[in-house]
């Protein structure tokens, strides 16, 4: 059934992007479609600050056929509920982005709704009481989810924090056993075919040289093959996320490891908190124009919860995205093709779509044009709807003690987002889209988290009297609540999945 | 939170005036909340165009508190599983309603299909649906977790006719609508919505006598478009579809400065009107989630629209396909199926991409080339597996009683004599 000649794929970058391209493309096409090979250097370091992820993952190691238990231990990794952000709105303010609903339908209406009109008469409590994932971070605890989907525990997802230094070597295990090929060099040149403009050759530093018929371009900012070569452009957003370089450092554990990232607000940025079982990974991403790298350096480390255990590592980016991101034979992949800071987790995530929607699309004929398009369409729409959501994190602040906060506060944003905001204001609707990685639960938590309060609510509601309301919200705390009483301890829960992995290794 | 939009006067004596007025009194009816009818004619109207309730659209009206059984009890009402394409020189092709086949491997059953065809296989795509021989043989069973086959289950629709269900409205709504005279229809209203059902030559219907009835529609290709013919229990109504462009009556702002349009009166989608219903109901879901609170109509308004133009864009292209004109989403559409049998995620709340991939190949319109994550199935694999589901549809399928059969039982449990008018099958 079917003789097309395999294709060759070079992937070029041997970071989490590169690795997990490879790993994807010989775990999910069969052998006789593709060829691939990868090219990285020693010399080159990984970049790595996608620790922290979203439950997207795990659908993506699942495709790849990658064991949970393995991969845990493998990348020293906890578990993650959700994102905790302090300090956003105001100072001394937090809350939790967590992964699932807030409360249950009730009357067949979104949670919120009648949590808007309880709060109005001062009968309700803070929206995370009524979250299991919220509640579950606040104590420290996890479970996975329940199987059974009338179970009130099944209402959540997933994550993990794990060291992404670690990742892409266990994918590379991974894709060598299946069947990828890597080779060792930095490109060199990139030849172009005159007639159609396509990548045929790469010619590395060591003397190497590498065809192929379709290449991936993971190296990150530089974009060795999408931009130095193709030349496609750039689109800056930094206008809207003025955010422009990070300084990440590790440092010792203290305490409980926390089912959670924290993303805490300084006065030109933010910083995160990534818990892994062995280290912390802590990192200041802060905006050039309102501060100087030493001071950043400073807030980082006076606002370590551990000894640090490296100096700490600058990066530098430029938010935005590439303008095409599937350009003649290549398509750039992580970093290569653009970057949002890490504040939603979202790196590693659009890292994955890209990966998967190409292999949707993957070329079986020799004119793609068709698939390209397509292609650029829908990544370009994942990235603006990834864009909006991080601006709101910024602009719904209540802020006024620093010039970054004052600019982020008042600056223009995009109409898209602006009108998500008013509408959301005005009547407690979250704007609907049926495809785009943030979805209602996600806009509510920021929204509220961030003091952006409904003036309205649903008005089928009225028909409701406040005690039945009381009630609902009544039932479903006490759900949350012997869901939560029947859990371990994350760090228990993270123990005990150790013993059982050695105890399967000894038979 | 006092309600500031106050009166609400709905124009139409039609089903989409009467489904208006009983959805928002159902849902954000209060003391302070008029809704008014106003009838653009003396007589409730019967529209074809809403004789088709697809699955979508029954579990859309069930959370309107119009459920299976009231629907079932209308005299005419009619279980349904599909549609048959009919060209013009008789060829039939079978669509029926969800339930066709089994995603494998991380790619839609289209794909094995595919794959399976270009190795030789003679079924069509839709023969691996329970729906398709149950439109064949002439069979029904509702769907139901016991005819389920693993993943996949059939989906059933329903015909009614379109005066039945609005008499039934009005009754239920008693006095909780005023009906408004002509001379005092010039006073101030909060929102006017227009649900006239303006009749138009898409949606010229009338009754004839076909044959038997069938758990099935059948929209024959004509020279200048097609012709629906939608059987009842009281006979077939034959509606007429002339190819013609989709239309936006009132651009892409249906609500403005205190008006709404729905329905007919805000756009022309001719082809769909088997999806009438269903663009209806989102219309007036749509309307629910966003009804407005405040004095300003104009953020709902504005989100409205958004999502309605959206949608339009969305049933302007499939309109397209189906009656074979241009349409720029629509053809971009076509030529990358065509190509590999993708079709990008859709921004949309009614039509998804399953629908497009039956449009498109019960219209012959067959992919070169098939998505490669077929192949994680090896040759054996696939074909063990085809194999297996096809024999499991058809052991299902002759479980189900005879469609006449079916009715027979329907009318047992409800009570009544069955419809002197319905013919019988052999």
């Amino acid at each position: 059934m079917g003789q097309d000649v395999p294709r060759r794929i070079v992937v070029v970058g041997g970071g989490t992007a590169g690795w997990m391209a490879a790993a994807a493309l010989v775990s999910v096409l069969p052998a006789r479609r593709v060829q691939v090979t990868l090219i990285e250097s020693e010399a080159i370091g990984i970049i790595g600050v996608g620790e922290a992820t979203l439950p997207h993952l795990r659908q993506f190691n699942e495709t790849i056929g990658i064991d949970e238990a393995e991969f845990l231990e493998a990348t020293s990794a906890t578990m993650k509920l959700g994102i905790e952000f302090v300090n956003w709105a105001r100072i001394g303010d937090r809350y939790v982005h967590p992964f699932g609903d807030f409360g249950a339908d009730i009357a067949g209406l979104p949670f919120h709704q009648a949590w808007s009109r309880m709060r109005a008469t001062g009968n309700a409590r803070e929206i995370g009481d009524y979250s299991l994932p919220v509640r579950m971070c606040a104590e420290n605890r996890f479970e996975r989810p329940a199987d059974d989907p009338t179970d009130f525990a099944s209402r959540f997802g997933y994550a993990y924090q794990f060291d992404a230094t670690r990742y892409a070597p266990f994918l590379r295990q991974h894709a060598e056993a299946r069947g990828a090929s890597r080779v060792e060099g930095i490109v060199n040149a990139v030849h172009r075919d005159p007639a159609t403009g396509n990548i045929h050759r790469l010619d590395l530093d060591n003397g190497q040289v590498v065809d192929g018929d379709f290449f991936f371009d993971c190296t990150g900012f530089r974009g060795v093959l999408i931009e130095q070569a193709l030349n496609v452009g750039y689109e800056d957003w930094s206008h809207w996320l003025p955010c422009n370089r990070a300084i990440a450092v590790p440092s010792e554990k203290s305490g409980p490891t926390p089912p959670y990232t924290r993303a805490t607000a300084h006065q030109a940025g933010w910083q995160w908190r990534i818990p892994l079982q062995h280290r912390t990974g802590n990192g200041h991403v802060y905006a050039s124009d309102f501060t100087d790298d030493d001071t950043a350096r400073q807030v980082l480390l006076d606002n370590l919860e551990g000894n640090a255990l490296a100096d700490p590592r600058p990066l530098r980016f430029t938010t935005g995205r590439r303008k095409q991101f599937w350009s003649h034979n290549c398509i750039s992949v992580g970093l290569a093709g653009g970057f949002l800071e890490p504040l939603e987790s979202t790196s590693i995530h659009l890292t994955q779509i890209a990966i998967t929607q190409f292999i949707e699309l993957f070329p079986v004929t020799g004119d793609y044009r068709l698939e390209r398009d397509s292609y650029n369409a829908h990544i370009a729409r994942e990235f603006e709807r990834v864009r909006d959501f991080l601006i709101l994190h910024y602009h719904a602040t209540e802020r006024t003690d620093s010039a970054f906060w004052n600019y982020v506060r008042t600056m223009p944003i995009p109409d898209s987002l602006a009108e998500k905001m008013a509408l959301f204001r005005e009547t407690g609707r979250v704007a609907r889209y049926q495809q785009g990685l943030f979805l209602e639960p996600s806009w509510l938590a920021v929204y509220l988290g961030q003091r952006v309060h409904p003036n309205h609510w649903d008005g089928r509601l009225d028909v409701i009297a406040d005690a039945a309301l009381d009630q609902s919200l009544n039932a479903i705390q006490s759900d949350i609540e012997s869901a939560i009483a029947r859990m371990p301890d994350h760090d228990t829960w993270l123990a005990r999945l150790a013993t059982r992995a050695e105890d399967s290794r000894h038979g | 939170m006092a309600d500031p939009t106050r009166t609400i006067r709905i124009l139409g004596n039609g089903l989409e005036a009467w489904l208006c007025a009983y959805v928002l009194s159902g849902s954000v009816a209060n003391a302070s909340l008029t809704i008014q009818i106003h009838p653009d004619g003396p007589a409730v109207r019967e529209d074809g165009l809403y004789t088709i309730l697809r699955p979508s659209a029954l579990e859309t009206l069930e959370t309107f508190g119009i459920g299976l059984q009231d629907l079932l009890r209308l005299p005419s009402t009619l279980p349904s599983l599909g549609q048959v394409l009919q060209t013009a020189n008789g060829e039939e092709t079978i669509v029926p309603y969800g339930g066709r086949g089994i995603d494998w491997a991380g790619t839609g059953f289209h794909h094995h299909w595919l794959r399976a065809r270009q190795a030789g296989l003679r079924h069509p795509y839709f023969a691996f649906s329970p729906g398709y021989h149950a439109i064949a043989g002439n069979r029904f069973a509702p769907p139901d977790r016991r005819n389920a086959i693993g993943s996949m289950q059939h989906e059933s629709g329903l015909h009614v006719s379109a005066g039945e269900l609005t008499e039934q409205l009005k009754q239920s709504l008693g006095d909780k609508v005023a009906v408004v005279r002509q001379s005092d229809a010039s006073s101030q209203v909060d929102l006017l919505i227009h649900a006239t059902g303006r009749e138009d030559a898409v949606s010229a219907s009338q009754r004839s006598h076909i044959g038997p009835v069938r758990p099935c529609a059948i929209r024959r290709e004509e020279p200048d478009g097609s012709r629906l013919q939608i059987p009842l229990r009281t006979g077939w109504l034959e509606l007429a579809a002339p190819a013609a462009p989709a239309a936006r009556h009132q651009g892409s702002t249906p609500w403005r400065e205190g008006a709404l349009h729905v329905g007919r009166s805000a756009a022309r989608l001719p082809g769909l009107e088997d999806r009438a219903m269903d663009r209806l109901l989102f219309e007036l879901r749509t309307l629910l989630d966003l009804w407005p609170r405040a004095t300003s109509q104009a953020l709902p308004a504005l989100e409205y629209n958004r999502l309605w133009s959206q949608e339009m864009d969305e049933w302007a292209a499939l309109s397209a396909l189906v009656s074979g004109l241009d349409n720029p989403r629509c053809s971009g559409r076509q030529a990358l199926f065509r190509q590999r049998g993708y079709i990008e995620p859709l921004e949309s709340q009614t039509i998804c991409a399953e629908d497009w991939v039956d449009a498109l190949i019960a219209r012959h319109v067959v992919p070169a080339q098939y998505d490669r994550l077929s192949e994680r199935l090896d040759d054996p694999q696939l074909k063990s597996e085809l194999q297996t589901l096809s024999q499991a549809v058809l052991r299902t399928v002759r479980e189900f009683p005879a469609f006449p059969a079916y009715l027979d039982a329907i009318d047992q449990a409800l009570g009544r004599p069955p419809p002197s008018t319905t013919e019988s099958t052999a």
